[in-house]
């Protein structure tokens, strides 16, 4: 006798894109959307991991406003593009405060789903995630405001490839994610720099509510090891940070979705390495095709 | 258990390579009896061969997709009900049991039958992979339409394409319907 099954509905087709908001769900072709992003500065964690709030009379905000698209082009596998804008505002002390900003680092992805979550009953789903991002931003080493506030981008190739796990119990959602990132090398002032292998790894819980409208809890994990430079290991600059966020999705009919999440690097030793510590919202409107 | 998962694995990356269409044919090499929510054993050779056109809709308990049409089936199996044309659901998910579809049938005020189609025998034959999939068989047991019921998926739209309803008129009329499959778009069955 097989195993009673959940009365309650499961989640059609939207619930899983409230983390990922360019996603194409369950019978979607293609979708566009726009993000508004925006991010203030709380502290920063040195390299020991100790954090430290900002100091008074110095700030940040950052902005960040993402045109993305996606489309299906095998009925498992979807390709997408984003293209960012970035401005940041920063002040301190010494400068003054500063505003900068322009195209960020366009990225272009690919997932294929070997399994669609609740597909087959002994398996989650699952995808591979491919991705590319090319540094059409201005590299940290270019800034030419002070505070490099005018800096929009890592300066450097990236690829990126890992597994996305998902299962449906009922109407909730659970996924973790892996994702490496290998950036390549580039020159600085004639000197070879290697940025480190960077490592993430993102899970998440969501509830499907009636009508398809999702919450969900993500907590997102990176870290990379030392940069190089001229194959040189640069000690100290690892990096690391851990983020929680809360992210919500409401479809508006059967063709338009609306989703906003706030994100937080939590403000206490620990949590990171050489990295900011940020409270952050993002919103964003999608508009998808079937 | 590995070796299981990994021939799963194999199969599911080979068959999502490209999307499977219906048979020509209902593929019964044997004869398949399905209980139904009416307390009746659905001999569906007989059935078949008993009614002009056959309608089978797969069914999920737990999909808003399906619960949403089941105004427009009920509505659907009223109107052709005296045309020769019969409609049965289909349960072929995992855990499918008779006793639980004849309380879901019952609790949904179903006017037809809901089949169990343990194994999923009946939902691999025709490839369904989504509920509210339906696949329409004439007498000789050859699938005239496999598809969606209609444009909708889980809102329904007055202007909605109704893809079943012209697939029944066309065949009843005696031609082929414009198109013989359209993708349905209902949730994953859980056949496995």
């Amino acid at each position: 006798m097989g195993a009673p099954r959940a009365a309650r509905a499961q989640a059609c087709c939207a619930g899983s894109s409230a983390v990922t908001p360019g996603r194409l769900v369950l019978h979607e072709n293609a979708l566009a959307g726009f993000e508004l992003r925006s991010a203030a500065l709380l502290g920063t964690y040195d390299s020991r991991s100790a954090y430290h709030a900002a100091a008074p009379g110095t700030g940040e905000a950052d902005f960040e406003e993402d045109v993305f698209a996606s489309a299906r082009v095998l009925e498992r596998g979807q390709v997408s593009l984003l293209v960012p804008f970035v401005e940041s505002w920063r002040t301190s002390r010494t400068t003054g405060a500063e505003f900068g900003g322009g195209v960020g680092d366009v990225n272009a992805s690919a997932r294929y789903d070997f399994t669609w979550a609740r597909e087959v009953s002994y398996l989650p789903g699952i995808a591979l995630l491919l991705g590319l991002t090319v540094p059409s931003g201005r590299a940290p080493e270019s800034a030419r405001l002070p505070l490099a506030s005018d800096a929009t981008g890592v300066g450097a190739v990236q690829l990126n490839a890992g597994l996305a796990l998902e299962r449906v119990v009922d109407r909730w959602l659970f996924g973790l994610s892996g994702l490496v990132a290998k950036r390549l090398s580039r020159r600085v002032q004639g000197l070879e720099s290697d940025l480190g292998t960077q490592f993430t790894l993102l899970g998440n819980a969501g509830y499907v509510f009636a009508d398809e409208a999702s919450l969900a809890l993500a907590v997102t994990f990176t870290a990379e090891g030392d940069a190089s430079i001229d194959r040189v290991e640069a000690s100290g600059t690892a990096r690391r940070l851990l983020r929680f966020a809360l992210a919500g999705s409401l479809p508006l009919g059967d063709r338009l979705r609306l989703q906003a999440s706030t994100y937080l690097d939590p403000p206490f030793s620990g949590a990171g390495e050489n990295q900011p510590s940020t409270l952050g919202f993002t919103s964003t409107v999608i508009g998808s095709l079937f | 258990m590995r070796h299981s998962v990994s021939t799963a694995m194999l199969a599911l990356v080979l068959g999502a390579a490209c999307k499977t269409e219906a048979p020509a044919r209902l593929p019964l090499a044997e004869p398949l009896v399905l209980a139904g929510s009416d307390g009746r054993a659905h001999d569906l050779r007989a059935e078949i061969a008993r009614s002009t056109l056959t309608v089978f809709v797969f069914y999920s308990q737990s999909c808003p997709c399906l619960r949403v049409h089941e105004p427009r089936l009920r509505a659907l199996a009223e109107a052709y009900r005296g045309r020769g044309v019969s409609l049965l659901i289909v349960d072929s998910e995992v855990g499918a049991e008779p006793a639980t579809d004849a309380a879901a049938a019952k609790q949904r005020a179903y006017p037809f039958a809901l089949l169990t189609d343990r194994g999923a025998k009946l939902a691999k034959a025709v490839h369904a992979r989504f509920a509210t999939h339906a696949v329409v068989v004439d007498a000789s047991g050859a699938i005239r339409y496999s598809g969606g019921i209609d444009s909708d998926k889980n809102r329904l739209h007055e202007d909605a394409r109704p893809y079943l309803r012209q697939a029944l008129d066309e065949i009843l009329a005696g031609r082929e319907p414009p198109v013989r499959d359209r993708e349905p778009l209902g949730c994953a069955l859980e056949l496995d």
